[in-house]
């Protein structure tokens, strides 16, 4: 009975730990769109479909945020610039995502939460999110 | 009964799907081939293989990768053929002289486009776009397409009003005299983050005569913000498009004292310093300094100040972007973090300050921003006071009206916008409240 007892907080508290942690593996199409502030704050999801948008590999991806680290609830950070993206989570829903241009943190608009990528995969990830956004500009025959 | 509408629905219904799969199958087909005839009968010509790249000398035909994975198919001359995105190993941002405040990086411009003839036989051209001062992307497209080799001589095109009026272009290549005619100058801005190497090129893109107009031939839309996905050339609204340099900003200055270097103190009237102040107000017009005021709330942007530095002789121009970042993210109750700088060549702003100082001046300013250890601090040493301080150390103060958000105040984007905007200026300040385009330019000489 103890044993079952202490299963059953072990589980509560998992959960609670990873309570808002999305599986970023999970997540599939990611998109980043041609938009930029303050209209990337305000725009909403079901809006994005009529943006001009461009794939994210998702193995590119799933290997940068599995490294990702989510703040506690209460923290956010000051913007100074962001680019607009979108994911499908594992129930289909699309998502909106902004990542900013400083400071290798991003933000899920469902879940309002804030994540981190570590210092070390700083570099690499600007450098694959403006490599993605510089084919935004362009015109179609 | 009812089973025959079924059988015939379903039909119906596994028609179209076999319709769409077929086109599907024919447009990937059609692309095979044109890639294979591209592949085996035109790049292994000279005029496919890159020149060697001079200093001053136009880079359309540099080494470029050609994207055939995002290839699709048009409808041109009535027949069914093949558009590929291009993609330069090398940098650079290009315009023309159609609109010479707008750059865009070539990758945006330019496009390969392979037709059959009558007889089925693949053709090459490049398709090179060049907007015009009238469009903005929230109207038709006007400007000029030109047809090309690959170095970008071309010899005809078409030009668009933005009314729906379309002239075709032909290369008045013996300099007759045949009515109106347009020039087309390419130029640009050689990008190097690495070694710090800048120059302007131009390139003249031939003269061409007007037909009478024509209908709408060739079709071209800007896949905009707005844009629905359809092809119409006139349909929907599209938001303007961004000026654009190559995705070098967000770059780190690892070294400013060498991001710097080419500036000279050089006093005397055939040199010219300027410092312009840059203001990415969060809400054009309003001083409010940031939107949001807890956790959870969606994120609001707090706007950005930033500096360039320009310095301007009979024979050169030398232009550097400077902003001041957080190294690390920030927030009100976390608010410092190391400082870094940043080249803010590719931001916006909507209200700037020009100020043309001494050269003496001007070397207050470089030496300012050139000191090391500079801490971020979001209330007292943030982006718009390291402007300010910028433009303090060279004897320009403006004024530091402080704004107040959640859990801290001080020098903001808002607020300065709004003081520029009010501010009486000297005989030796411009204030501006339109965005120009602004990338790094000029090298040492």
């Amino acid at each position: 009975m103890k044993n079952k007892i202490i299963i059953v907080v072990l589980f509560v508290l998992l959960s609670q730990i990873s309570k808002g942690q999305i599986k970023w593996s999970t997540t599939r199409d990611w998109r980043i769109y041609r938009l930029s502030p303050p209209n990337v704050f305000a725009c909403s999801v079901d809006t994005l479909k009529n943006l001009k948008s461009v794939s994210l590999d998702s193995l590119a991806i799933h290997s940068f945020l599995q490294e990702a680290k989510l703040w506690p609830k209460e923290k956010y950070a000051a913007w100074m610039g962001a680019y607009l993206a979108s994911y499908v989570d594992d129930s289909h829903h699309l998502r909106k995502c902004l990542i900013s241009t400083y400071g290798r943190f991003f933000y899920d608009e469902n879940t309002k939460r804030y994540y981190e990528l570590p210092e070390n995969v700083g570099d690499r990830w600007m450098n694959f999110i403006e490599k993605s956004v510089e084919k935004l500009s362009s015109f179609k025959f | 009964m009812k089973k025959l509408y079924l059988a015939i629905l379903v039909g119906s219904l596994l028609s179209c799907k076999k319709n769409m799969t077929v086109e599907l199958v024919a447009e990937q087909d059609l692309i095979k081939k044109a890639k294979s005839y591209f592949e085996v009968e035109v790049l292994t010509k000279e005029s496919y293989t890159a020149a060697t790249k001079n200093n001053g000398l136009s880079p359309l035909n540099d080494k470029r990768s050609y994207m055939w994975n995002d290839a699709y198919t048009i409808n041109f001359n009535g027949r069914s053929s093949v558009i590929v995105p291009v993609e330069y190993k090398s940098p650079f941002v290009m315009t023309s002289n159609l609109n010479r405040n707008r750059l865009y990086s070539p990758n945006s411009l330019i496009r390969l486009l392979i037709y059959p003839d009558e007889t089925n036989h693949f053709h090459t051209q490049q398709l090179i776009v060049l907007p015009d001062s009238s469009y903005t992307g929230g109207n038709r497209f006007s400007g000029v397409v030109l047809f090309s080799d690959p170095n970008g001589k071309a010899t005809k095109g078409f030009q668009y009003s933005g009314n729906g009026t379309v002239y075709e272009l032909t290369l008045n290549s013996n300099n007759q005299s045949r009515g109106s005619f347009i020039c087309i100058e390419y130029s640009g801005y050689n990008y190097s983050p690495i070694n710090g190497e800048y120059y302007y090129w131009t390139q003249s893109g031939g003269c061409y005569y007007f037909s009478d107009p024509s209908p709408e031939k060739f079709m071209i839309y800007d896949v905009g913000e707005n844009a629905g996905g359809g092809g119409d050339s006139g349909g929907g609204y599209f938001e303007p498009v961004n000026t654009f340099t190559i995705a070098a900003g967000d770059n780190v200055i690892a070294n400013v004292q060498d991001y710097l270097k080419c500036f000279d103190n050089i006093p005397g009237n055939d040199h010219t310093y300027q410092v312009t102040v840059c203001v990415a107000q969060p809400k054009p017009g309003s001083r409010e300094a940031w939107g949001f005021t807890n956790a959870g709330s969606s994120p609001v942007d707090v706007g950005h100040t930033f500096l360039i530095l320009t310095e301007k002789t009979t024979n050169k121009i030398i232009t550097r972007n400077v902003g001041f970042y957080p190294a690390e993210s920030v927030w009100p109750y976390d608010p410092i973090a190391p400082g870094q700088l940043n080249n803010d060549a590719n931001k916006t702003y909507n209200v700037s300050l020009t100020i043309t100082m001494t050269s003496s001046e001007f070397t207050n300013v470089v030496n300012y921003i050139s000191q090391q250890g500079y801490q971020y601090n979001l209330n007292d040493n943030n982006c718009t006071t390291f402007a300010l301080n910028a433009l303090s150390s060279a004897g320009y103060d403006l004024p530091r009206t402080k704004g107040i958000w959640s859990g801290g105040s001080g020098l903001n984007p808002g607020d300065l916008g709004e003081d520029i905007r009010q501010m009486n200026v000297s005989p030796n300040m411009t204030k501006n409240t339109a965005f120009n385009a602004h990338p790094n330019m000029g090298d040492c000489l």
